[in-house]
């Protein structure tokens, strides 16, 4: 599966997400609030192994499934 | 209420801030440290807890995080009367009971009651005074309670700052600040890009280091003009000042939020490392600082003694 086909299932399994545009914020949309940063914070670590570091919990990386897909291939790439 | 403070209140209550919803008090780098520091908490160190805005402005954040965590008692103080009429208006609009407005000056006041959590996010560097609200800030705070801080930075803010000064010497004859946001208009739209590139805080995080579109921007916010280039009191604050004035008022860091530990992602050099890492803490603070040239900080303060 496509990290973005996994970010868009994680977030309709854990936040009821439906329809979810890649490029639209999520916590405009209502489709997070700001608890739900963490969570996503949870999901990237774990299943993708990566470290989070504190600088990188900005809107540019988790604002949208867009911006988390191009910080994960950042990530990865680094 | 001494002369600056009563100008600033002035200020204010002819350009009440923030016109909109911004979420500088509850962003993700500081609901991350919430959820660290949560303790015993369910989700976050504000479940249920005492939380004090000290400078809500028109309230947007407490109302956000009043919404967030019902379960929170939220006071929310600033010196604007105007600020506090939209801020108790939209808290109104939207049905929360769990927060709380007040009238009230960070340098004089006693609210009689102590807090688990208190967020003053861009207020501390607007005082005449700033030590001493802290002082008054860490009287407030609870054994084990914490203080968030949002202050400008002297480093990352000093292209502004020349331009606050260009600006006063301009307009010093200019009684009218309405008239002053104009001529601010009118330089910034025509000057050369080059010689007025600046720095300066926009509601969005994204926007703020994109000369071109924060500067579109903020020409149609004659609030947020007031407040970035034609505030009355501005001190801009690096981390050696941050952490005397929480030594002034018995508290010391605890967290330094949205940056990480160290120089080792900026520095590649394994010499320059050793040498750093050997360094004492207060040291290395400095010279992370140093490198960084922080815009803006959040500092996470906690009372020294803690258990």
């Amino acid at each position: 599966m496509a990290v973005k086909d996994e970010i868009r299932s994680f977030l309709e399994t854990n936040f009821g997400a439906k329809e979810i545009d890649d490029q639209k914020s999520l916590m405009e949309s209502g489709t997070i609030d700001s608890m739900g940063i963490i969570e996503l914070i949870d999901f990237m670590e774990t299943t993708y192994g990566i470290k989070v570091e504190d600088d990188e919990v900005v809107e540019a990386n988790f604002g949208s499934v867009a911006k988390m897909d191009a910080y994960l291939a950042g990530k990865k790439n680094g | 209420m001494d002369e600056l403070t009563r100008q600033v209140r002035e200020m204010y209550m002819e350009f009440p801030f923030p016109s909109e919803e911004y979420r500088l008090l509850y962003g993700p780098q500081i609901v991350k440290y919430l959820h660290d520091n949560r303790g015993t908490r369910p989700r976050s160190l504000l479940d249920g807890a005492d939380v004090l805005d000290a400078g809500c402005g028109t309230g947007s954040a407490a109302a956000s995080m009043a919404r967030q965590f019902p379960d929170a008692r939220i006071t929310a103080v600033d010196l604007s009367d105007a600020s506090l009429a939209k801020a108790r208006e939209n808290a109104t609009s939207k049905g929360l009971t769990n927060v709380e407005f007040r009238q009230a000056n960070l340098l004089e006041m006693d609210l009689e009651r102590k807090f688990d959590a208190i967020f003053c996010m861009g207020v501390l560097h607007h005082l005449s005074d700033p030590e001493k609200g802290l002082r008054t800030l860490s009287r407030h705070l609870k054994p084990g309670g914490v203080v968030v801080l949002w202050l400008y930075g002297e480093y990352g803010r000093h292209r502004l700052n020349l331009n606050q000064r260009l600006l006063q010497i301009l307009l010093k004859d200019v009684e009218s600040l309405q008239e002053k946001v104009e001529y601010t208009r009118k330089l910034l739209s025509s000057g050369d890009p080059e010689s007025l590139r600046c720095y300066f805080s926009v509601h969005d995080p994204e926007l703020e280091h994109k000369w071109d579109e924060s500067l579109a921007w903020i020409l149609g916010k004659p609030e947020w003009i007031v407040d970035q280039f034609l505030h009355y009191n501005e001190r801009v604050f690096n981390m050696g000042t941050i952490l005397a004035a929480a030594d002034q008022a018995g508290l010391s860091l605890d967290k330094w939020i949205g940056v990480r530990s160290g120089i080792s992602h900026l520095v590649k050099d394994p010499a320059v490392l050793e040498r750093f890492e050997g360094l004492p803490e207060r040291d290395r603070l400095l010279v992370q600082d140093l490198l960084i040239k922080p815009c803006h900080y959040t500092v996470a303060l906690k009372t020294k003694n803690k258990e």
